[in-house]
């Protein structure tokens, strides 16, 4: 009998101590995320390493997701969306090259997490998400959090947002088989733009997009994978 | 009552195969329902494992279990299991994609092999009984089982369209239990027994209705959060406005302002994209239907990559669309300013929807056969292909649309400048371009160009590629090359100089494309081939129609290089079907090997023995007759295209043939045993001999005619296929012991040879499979032949 108390107080302690660990200290944690998880992998702009290191992202997950909020890997939002691993929005977030003055608009809001990166590195965010439910949450954190340079909207990205146009930079958080025309053309004139290629649960590609002189040119950046996160995950 | 049940559970245990295929088809991928089924038809076998272990316990099982109330007690289970079974599966959160990541879904798996094994388990223990207690009828017995299966491949097809798949397994779950609805009909009383019986087939109808509606959850088949279509549904706006159940597909229509599908579209046209209607086949692959009642269609469409096979030619008049799901290459002719191309859609339920939409007559026939019949001539011909939404994900499935054959085809009907365009999604490594170019110019050689690469041109954009071929050498126009230019494609293969350099546009970290293509190109100059397909890390060597253009292209001898070359990430290497085979087949020879040495391990007597040559007969038996079912279903999937179809009539055909071969059995002595089984294998060879002639010449009849020739070039072997068994199971297994365990063997050799023949087709061809087939035919005949005196059989 004592073995059996022993053993189930060991079990609860071990449960425990995960949640302790990131709700107690949040900001040791991210510290742990960016230093094992993004430096480790070889991102070293330091603008992103210290947004990503003051942006408390357990606050754009879930409440029952918080306690996982820090691992490098996707959670479910809600609405059938995820946030990205913080690797994939640190190295998006990267390729785009910012120096602190851009414009961002950034298509698919999701949890606001992203914005709230770029919100950290550069004068202006505009983000729009096509889900309701989504871009209640996502404006409601961000004004929590006192982001005042991010501005939300509840639109359908595939048009951009021509009246805060033209930016500097656009991300787009979605895999798509093209990329949206109303949005190259709300691209300044050596703007990049970044997104994923191929579908959203497989092998993926980013994809950098630079407008020159009216031509457009694509760098490949391969090898990205995104962990799958559907099905009972997302629900 | 016995042989009553064993027809009405094979009926139902093989239609429910039939809509398990449609199910997982919707709700899973190819790769999980050729896993999950696979496994669970281990149920059979493991139904003649339990019959020897409980031969050990209680050998009077022989005399209790074939009474009419033990028997109605396993049709009851089978009703019950199969019902759980669907119902269990529908709710079971799997989900392959994540089984690398979640440890929870490798219980799930398991959970899903036992549910749906479950049916078959009590099928099989019904047959074997059979087998075990009528020993001088087991020609019969083999009869009424494959008569019954037959038919229970044969009538989902037809009873799809009008019920959905749920409300089919429940009529397929009820429909034996009419065995036990009355007393047997040879009682004194014949008209109280037939009133009894009508009662009781009311109550199962009235249980079968109220159990459609209040488990209406429970039976509908969600499809895959994966899929294209479930993702476009989570968008605002998107609904289904129509749908419908076939043996060849689900088809639904979805509206959503969200569809917006232009693959090869330049990044330098910034005009507004067309309204968009999707129609959905098993929720994924689809075919986009533009609106063309404004100009917008035709103004995108000359923007994107296929567009060049239209600029090239200069001013086409005829156009050939060989459509395969996609939907782009409509509106690329009619932007090309022709009003009605010749449109070719395999699908009749995606033809019929293609010409109510643009008003275009559509031709619904295997491509191949149509261009057989037809002696026109194209200016263009566009094969529309963009694979599945998810790399991987059509790992297993083989085209014969773009093997050498098929294109040769195409080139002959080409007018002397015509251009032959095939457009893919880029993936890295290149693999299917590399393949697809190889086997342009291996057709082009076959069609007496000397110098095939001049032939030749190949372009991408960022996420898409295109090859053009020709049958005169290409020279390029100034238009073409400003076409390029100006919508920042670049160019992969040209033997004209352009003046752009490779990846210049669309920039990889070095041009791989361009690099593996001209490498590809140097190694046919140079006849080195052979080194270069060795020596890539993926298989892209071309293929005839004997190994139709597979969807994988792995390697497992560069499985390490692959491995490293996707991010080190075993996830990635999941995507590949081939492994999954692999992992089935591991699985597999596991299972059989417990299913086997279990009951021979329990064995006390000599009794409870079963001789090696009569199971190495019963093995070989039973993996031939499977291979030779997979090679006529993938040679006929040739000729109808689809898959499903090729499966109802092979498998209705054989299994009826060897049905009545069965019977024809019943008149043979001992001695007979030996001359079918080697029939079999001679009758077999000269089908893959003779496939020059009957090939070509199914391929020009119509559809009925198809059917009826496909059904006639299987009678014959099918029928002597059915006499090894049945005479197996009367003359080489002696006791009851030894007939039970001859069904778990022939169970495992039928589940590991279909696990086997999907890696042999992938790898070494369609020929391999029945070489395969004819070797254990030839097997099994030695072994009857050198096998034991005759002996009456005894239970």
């Amino acid at each position: 009998m004592q073995l059996f108390r022993a053993y189930i107080t060991i079990t609860l302690v071990l449960c425990t101590l995960p949640w302790q660990a990131t709700a107690m200290n949040p900001a040791e944690a991210r510290r742990t995320m960016v230093a094992r998880d993004i430096r480790g992998r070889g991102i070293h702009d330091l603008k992103v390493l210290a947004a990503m290191t003051s942006v408390p992202r357990h606050r754009f997950v879930p409440q029952a997701m918080q306690r996982r909020a820090y691992g490098d890997h996707p959670l479910p939002i809600g609405d059938g969306q995820t946030i990205s691993q913080p690797y994939i929005v640190a190295l998006m977030t990267t390729k785009l090259n910012l120096t602190g003055d851009e414009k961002v608009l950034e298509i698919g809001t999701g949890s606001g997490y992203q914005a709230a990166v770029l919100a950290h590195i550069v004068k202006t965010v505009y983000t729009i998400e096509i889900r309701a439910n989504l871009h209640r949450k996502a404006t409601r954190t961000l004004q929590t959090l006192k982001y005042t340079n991010i501005h939300t909207r509840h639109a359908d990205g595939y048009f951009g947002w021509p009246q805060a146009g033209p930016f500097d930079c656009i991300m787009i958080t979605a895999a798509v088989d093209h990329i949206p025309p109303p949005l190259k053309s709300q691209l300044k004139e050596g703007g990049r733009m970044i997104l994923p290629q191929g579908n959203p649960f497989s092998y993926q590609n980013l994809v950098l997009v630079t407008k020159k002189s009216g031509d457009y040119f694509v760098e490949q950046i391969a090898g990205v994978l995104f962990v799958p996160m559907t099905g009972e995950a997302l629900k | 009552m016995l042989l009553p049940a064993v027809f009405s559970v094979s009926l139902a245990s093989l239609a429910y195969e039939v809509l398990l295929t449609r199910t997982f088809a919707v709700s899973q991928w190819n790769h999980l329902a050729f896993m999950v089924i696979s496994i669970a038809l281990f149920g059979f076998a493991a139904s003649g494992t339990f019959l020897g272990l409980l031969d050990h316990r209680r050998p009077g099982w022989v005399r209790h279990w074939p009474e009419p109330a033990m028997v109605r007690r396993l049709v009851i289970l089978f009703s019950l299991v199969t019902l759980i079974s669907f119902c269990g599966l529908n709710r079971l959160p799997l989900d392959y994609f994540r089984l690398p990541v979640d440890p929870a879904q490798a219980l799930y798996l398991l959970a899903a092999y036992l549910l749906l094994a479950l049916p078959f388990f009590f099928t099989g223990l019904l047959t074997s009984i059979a087998y075990t207690t009528q020993t001088r009828r087991t020609g019969r017995v083999y009869c009424v089982s494959m008569t019954g299966s037959a038919i229970g491949a044969l009538v989902p097809g037809i009873l799809l369209p009008v019920f959905s798949t749920g409300t089919l397994v429940v009529m397929y779950a009820l429909l034996p239990l009419c065995v036990c609805a009355g007393p047997p009909l040879n009682r004194p009383c014949r008209l109280q027994g037939y009133f009894v019986r009508g009662c009781g087939l009311v109550c199962l109808a009235a249980i079968g209705m109220v159990l459609v509606n209040t488990a209406a959850p429970l039976l509908r088949v969600r499809p895959s959060d994966y899929k294209y279509m479930s993702q476009i549904l989570r968008f605002p706006h998107a609904r289904l406005t129509a749908g419908s159940h076939h043996l060849t597909g689900r088809i639904d229509r979805l509206e959503s302002p969200s569809l917006r599908f232009a693959p090869g579209l330049s990044l330098t046209y910034e005009g507004p994209l067309p309204q968009q209607t999707a129609v959905f086949k098993d929720a994924d692959a689809f075919l986009m239907l533009y609106d063309t009642r404004t100009d917008w269609p035709q103004s995108f469409a000359r923007h994107t990559l296929p567009h060049a096979a239209y600029v090239l030619v200069g001013a086409p008049q005829t156009a050939l669309i060989i459509q395969n799901g996609g939907g782009t290459a409509v509106v690329n002719a009619l932007a090309a300013g022709i009003a009605a191309p010749t449109i070719v859609e395999p699908n009749p339920q995606w033809a019929a929807i293609l010409q109510d939409h643009y008003g275009i007559p559509v031709t619904t026939a295997n491509p191949r056969a149509y261009l057989n019949r037809s002696a026109a001539t194209f200016d263009v011909i566009q094969i529309e292909s963009w694979g599945g939404s998810i790399p991987g994900a059509t790992a297993l499935e083989q085209s014969t649309l773009l093997t050498t054959n098929a294109l040769s085809l195409y080139l002959s009907r080409l007018k002397p400048d015509g251009i032959l365009l095939m457009a893919r999604k880029t993936l890295l490594p290149p693999a299917d371009s590399l393949r697809l170019w190889a086997t342009a110019y291996e057709s082009l050689q076959n069609h007496g160009a000397a110098e095939p690469a001049r032939h030749l041109v190949m372009i991408r954009n960022w996420d898409t590629f295109a090859l053009i071929v020709s049958r005169q050498p290409l020279r390029l126009s100034k238009r073409f090359t400003q076409f390029v230019r100006r919508h920042n494609f670049d160019w992969v293969h040209t033997a004209t100089p352009t003046g752009q350099p490779a990846n210049h546009f669309n920039r990889f970290k070095a041009p791989y494309y361009h690099q593996a293509v001209t490498q590809l190109n140097k190694a046919y100059a140079q006849g080195h081939t052979e080194r270069f397909f060795s020596d890539y890390n993926l298989d892209v060597r071309p293929q005839s129609d004997d190994r139709p253009f597979p969807g994988r292209h792995m390697k497992w001898t560069k499985i390490r290089a692959m491995y490293h070359a996707m991010g080190s990430r075993l996830y990635a290497v999941m995507l590949s079907g081939e492994i999954i085979v692999a992992v089935v087949f591991g699985e597999a020879v596991v299972i059989a090997a417990l299913l086997l040495l279990v009951p021979m391990m329990a064995g006390r007597h000599a009794r409870q023995h079963m001789p090696w040559r009569s199971l190495v007969f019963f093995l070989a038996v039973g993996a031939g007759f499977i291979l030779v079912e997979l090679y006529f279903i993938k040679q006929f999937t040739q000729v109808f295209i689809e898959p499903a179809i090729s499966f109802a009539v092979v498998l209705a055909g054989i299994l009826a043939f060897s049905g009545l071969g069965g019977l024809l059995s019943q008149y043979c002595p001992r001695a007979a045993l030996p001359r079918p089984t080697f029939g079999a294998a001679g009758v077999l060879l000269l089908i893959p001999v003779t496939r020059f002639w009957w090939h070509p010449w199914l391929l020009s009849l119509a559809f009925p005619m198809q059917v009826a020739g496909a059904l006639a070039l299987i009678a014959v072997p099918g029928m002597l296929m059915g006499f090894p068994f049945a005479l197996g199971m009367r003359f080489a297994a002696q006791t009851s012991f030894q007939r039970v365990y001859a069904w778990a063997a022939n169970g495992c050799a039928s589940v590991l040879s279909a696990v086997a023949a999907a890696q042999i087709s992938l790898a070494w061809g369609l020929n391999a499979i029945m070489i395969g087939a004819v070797t254990c035919y030839i097997g099994a005949g030695i072994l009857a032949a050198v096998a034991g005196r005759p002996t009456a059989a005894r239970p």
